[in-house]
């Protein structure tokens, strides 16, 4: 790694005082590595905004060599740039402080390096009739502002992320009852079983019933939940709480 | 136990929906029977398509077979889309309502409305009615207000109680009290449950029926994934792109009364309405109310006295000098044998009007010519529809018209390929209107190599990988005990028992046969005086100045509708060319109805030197020895559909 950043370093340097003579930043860095037994390793670096900070770039070439390793010995290193109009933003006098664009792309690449690349950015619901499905994007800060009323929501629902496992009683194919590790629930209503079942082409194909429903605990405490059984391995899971 | 009989599908679409529907009309026939339906209603979208198999195969099945189709209607909003939250590629479309014939007039009317608003548009594409067609035929007619299709399923999400309220109402006034049915559908869908208690308050208080049904697009689960290949192929993307495109689950096969009625358990109203509107729709396909042709003729005179004058006057002209005066008498006796058969069965104006076009192509110096059996015809010589002697040559007229045969006169006439052939279409669709006359279909199907590049499409296949794949499959429609798709792909290294392999091959075999799309036939018109529109929907073909029944030639031979073939033949105009150049320069006049016998034609063939020589030249009749020509050229013949 100290080798690859020594050498990163340099080229870095070169670039920057290439786009600088131009009164420009670097947008975007690609790392391309050559790799013992002829495989390519790319990796594409892009700030939040151009800039020309040396030590700030290398910081993201660190994080991100460490968070993607090549799998074999490095035999070459390319690194080439694309250039962006360097950011120019007026601060207010009393506008509230944001933090450095730099800084936070700093954080998102630490944060990415620890949790995984696909578990960092903003969430965004999918083109998918599987219930719950979202992916995460990068952060991206839009221009614009929704104007359009809403109706405020009737009901939100609180999922649970894992679901979790429980074991259900059925009385006339209808749950009944429910256990999960630590209590008893007694369902006084059961709404379903609302279908879901696609993806057949693949192997992430699911088949799963939903059922909404108001259940008891021992103290008479009544919540309203939402039960998932798998019908393809007949397991039951408890998915979310309706607040 | 549930009474099978209790439940009946009004609301199923088939494949004729054209890639909005996974199985032949004659599958939901065929399954209807096995769950003991007594019957089922096809409701294809925007026509009537698949609706000559579906009879004749719930006929043989024992299943009455109810005709609908599932209707377009504009201005009235747009069909229910994903919520504006939720990402999604569903497109605006118009919104559809269910219209099923419960009379005869009801099915003349769905057809005329079919054809009013196909017709309105300029180029061959779906279209919409408007309200104002929907007011025109409403006739006859019973009106289900759809799944979520439906214009009311966007009314209430969109505008609540009120928009709903005011739209039934105005559905209400169209088809009158009584024959208006809110549509309650159950395919395990929150949003659908909470549509159908809204559906449920507004029948109680409009004081309208509710029905009950599944909005079948296939006949079993298995046939949900065709549905979703389909699916793929009309929104142009692949099945890991399509989302909320496809449908959430398999529940919307033909399902049996048993689970339909614990489906609607709490509203017994619901399935018991299909039982009385199904007795209620009293038309079948059995009454179609096709007549024959008819043939304008002067006052004082019928068609049968009319054609008897023609037929009278082309013997005389054929037989009366020459070498035929001899067969005068026999000529006239045939043609007496054949005229009161053809009195008899009531096809004057059929052959009137094949005269009629035979009279124009002679005024406009076009060379025509009858071919096929019309040639055993001594009526059809007559008329100089044909150049062949039946009465010299002892042809059987039987061929080609048999009382008890039951089949229906087919006259193909070979003209010349282009603006000729073109001007007699054009002249026909002048003579008898542009409802009154119109091309027969040609229904695209899926066959192997097409199959084979959609479902791999469908897949994300790699293009490379795709071309590999489809060029595997054979070319010709012959196929050997070996020739299956399975084979060419064992054969090819491919590991058939691997899942996706499989998954695609099964995708692809199930594909096999089903329409995927309209075509018109190369030259087989349908004419029904000013009324076909009123027998069978008639729509744009993409040709300009083409119009198309919604029928190929094997559905109106099985409804009885009789066509005429005007067949585009190059080797017309050479025939043309020669009976005008043989008299220039050898001083020779040719009759092709009097060819002179010449021995060396015949040897020629026997050589099999036929290499140019029109209907003559296929490896099959050259592989063959022929005894006379009528053998080798009838022989090679293509199968008919079963």
């Amino acid at each position: 790694m100290d080798s690859l950043l020594f050498m990163g370093a340099r080229m870095i340097d070169c670039l920057l005082a290439r786009v600088a003579t131009r009164a420009l930043s670097l947008a975007s860095l690609t790392v391309e590595m050559s790799l013992e037994g002829g495989r390519k390793h790319k990796r594409v670096i892009r700030p939040a905004l151009p800039s020309l900070d040396r030590k700030f770039l290398l910081k993201l070439l660190q994080l991100e060599i460490a968070a993607h390793p090549p799998q074999a010995a490095v035999l070459s290193l390319t690194l080439t740039a694309e250039a962006g109009q360097s950011s120019k933003v007026q601060l207010g006098l009393f506008a509230p402080q944001m933090p450095e664009p730099s800084r936070l792309d700093v954080t998102i690449a630490r944060l990415k390096a620890i949790a995984g690349e696909d578990r960092v950015g903003s969430p965004v619901l999918e083109d998918s009739h599987r219930s719950g499905s979202f992916r995460m994007e990068d952060f991206s800060v839009s221009g614009t502002f929704a104007t359009s009323k809403s109706s405020p929501p009737k009901m939100a629902l609180r999922r649970m992320r894992p679901p979790m496992p429980v074991r259900v009683k059925l009385r006339a194919t209808k749950p009944a009852a429910f256990r999960d590790p630590e209590r008893n629930f007694e369902i006084t209503a059961a709404y379903g079983p609302w279908r879901s079942a696609s993806c057949w082409w693949s192997s992430v194909g699911w088949d799963e019933d939903e059922w909404d429903v108001l259940a008891q605990t021992g103290n008479g405490t009544t919540v309203a939940c939402l039960l998932v059984q798998d019908r393809t391995k007949n397991q039951w899971r408890l998915e979310a709480y309706y607040d | 136990m549930t009474d099978a009989a209790e439940y009946v599908e009004l609301h199923a679409a088939s494949a004729f929906s054209f890639l909005a529907g996974a199985s032949q009309p004659e599958a939901l026939a065929e399954h209807a029977a096995q769950l003991d339906m007594p019957a089922i209603a096809l409701a294809d979208r925007n026509g009537l398509y698949g609706i000559a198999r579906f009879h004749t195969m719930a006929k043989k099945s024992g299943v009455k077979a109810h005709i609908g189709a599932e209707i377009a209607v504009r201005a009235i909003g747009n069909k229910l889309t994903p919520a504006s939250w939720l990402p999604h590629q569903c497109p605006d479309e118009p919104p559809r309502i269910v219209l099923l014939c419960s009379s005869q007039t009801g099915y003349q009317n769905l057809c005329q409305l079919i054809t009013r608003f196909k017709m309105r548009e300029t180029t061959k594409t779906e279209g919409a009615a408007t309200l104002e067609d929907l007011e025109e035929f409403s006739g006859g007619l019973i009106c289900l207000t759809g799944g979520d299709e439906s214009p009311i399923a966007a009314a209430l999400a969109h505008g609540g109680h009120r928009e709903a309220s005011r739209l039934i109402e105005r559905l209400s006034a169209i088809y009158g009290n009584g024959n208006l049915y809110l549509e309650l559908q159950r395919h395990q869908q929150r949003d659908e449950e909470c549509r159908n208690q809204s559906l449920l308050r507004l029948a109680s208080s409009l004081r309208l029926p509710v029905i009950a049904t599944n909005g079948v697009r296939y006949a079993t689960e298995k046939g949900r994934e065709l549905l979703d290949v389909f699916t793929t192929i009309r929104h142009h993307t692949s099945l890991d792109q399509a989302g909320r495109l496809l449908t959430p689950n398999a529940s919307r096969s033909l399902r049996s009364a048993r689970e339909m009625t614990t489906f609607f358990s709490d509203i017994h109203e619901a399935i018991a309405n299909t039982r009385i509107v199904s007795d209620r729709l009293e038309f079948t396909l059995n009454n179609l109310g096709y007549e024959f042709p008819q043939y304008p003729v002067p006052n004082g005179e019928t068609m049968d006295s009319f054609l008897e004058k023609r037929v009278e006057e082309g013997v005389r002209k054929r037989y009366g000098t020459g070498t035929k005066r001899p067969l005068l008498d026999k000529a006239r006796a045939q043609v007496q044998h054949e005229l009161k058969l053809i009195a008899k069965l009531g096809f004057a104006g059929y052959f009137l009007i094949v005269w009629d076009l035979i009279l124009y192509c002679q005024q406009h110096g076009i060379l025509v010519q009858g071919r096929g059996s019309a040639a055993n015809s001594a009526v059809c010589y007559a008329l100089e529809i044909t150049a062949v002697d039946p009465v010299g040559m002892e042809l059987l007229f039987e061929r080609f018209l048999n009382e008890n045969r039951g089949e229906w006169p087919d006259i193909d006439l070979d003209l010349p390929s282009g603006d000729q052939r073109e001007q007699i279409i054009q002249y026909v669709y002048e003579r008898y209107g542009q409802l009154g006359a119109a091309m027969t279909a040609n229904i695209i199907s899926y066959r192997g190599r097409s199959a084979a590049r959609e479902v791999g499409k469908a897949l994300g296949f790699e293009e490379d990988q795709l071309a590999r794949l489809a060029s595997l499959v054979g070319h010709w429609e012959w196929r050997g005990e070996n020739d299956t798709m399975a084979h060419h792909f064992a054969q090819a290294g491919f590991d058939i028992r691997h899942p996706r392999i499989a998954r695609y091959l099964d995708l692809c075999l199930r594909m096999q046969n089903l329409p995927r799309h309209l075509g018109q036939h190369s030259g087989g018109m349908v004419i029904c005086a000013g009324m076909l529109n009123r027998v069978v929907p008639i729509e744009r073909a993409s040709m300009p100045g083409r119009t198309v029944i919604q029928w190929d030639k094997e559905d109106c031979a099985d409804l009885g509708l009789i066509k005429v073939d005007l067949l585009g033949l190059g080797m017309m105009a050479v025939l043309k060319d020669c009976i005008e150049l043989i008299p220039r320069h050898n001083g020779k006049e040719v009759d092709l109805a009097a060819l002179p016998e010449d021995p060396l034609v015949y040897k020629t063939l026997c050589k099999a030197d036929t290499v140019g020589m029109f209907q003559v030249e296929s490896l099959a009749q050259m592989a063959s020895i022929p005894q006379n020509v009528s053998t080798l050229s009838g022989l090679p013949r293509p199968m008919r559909r079963n």
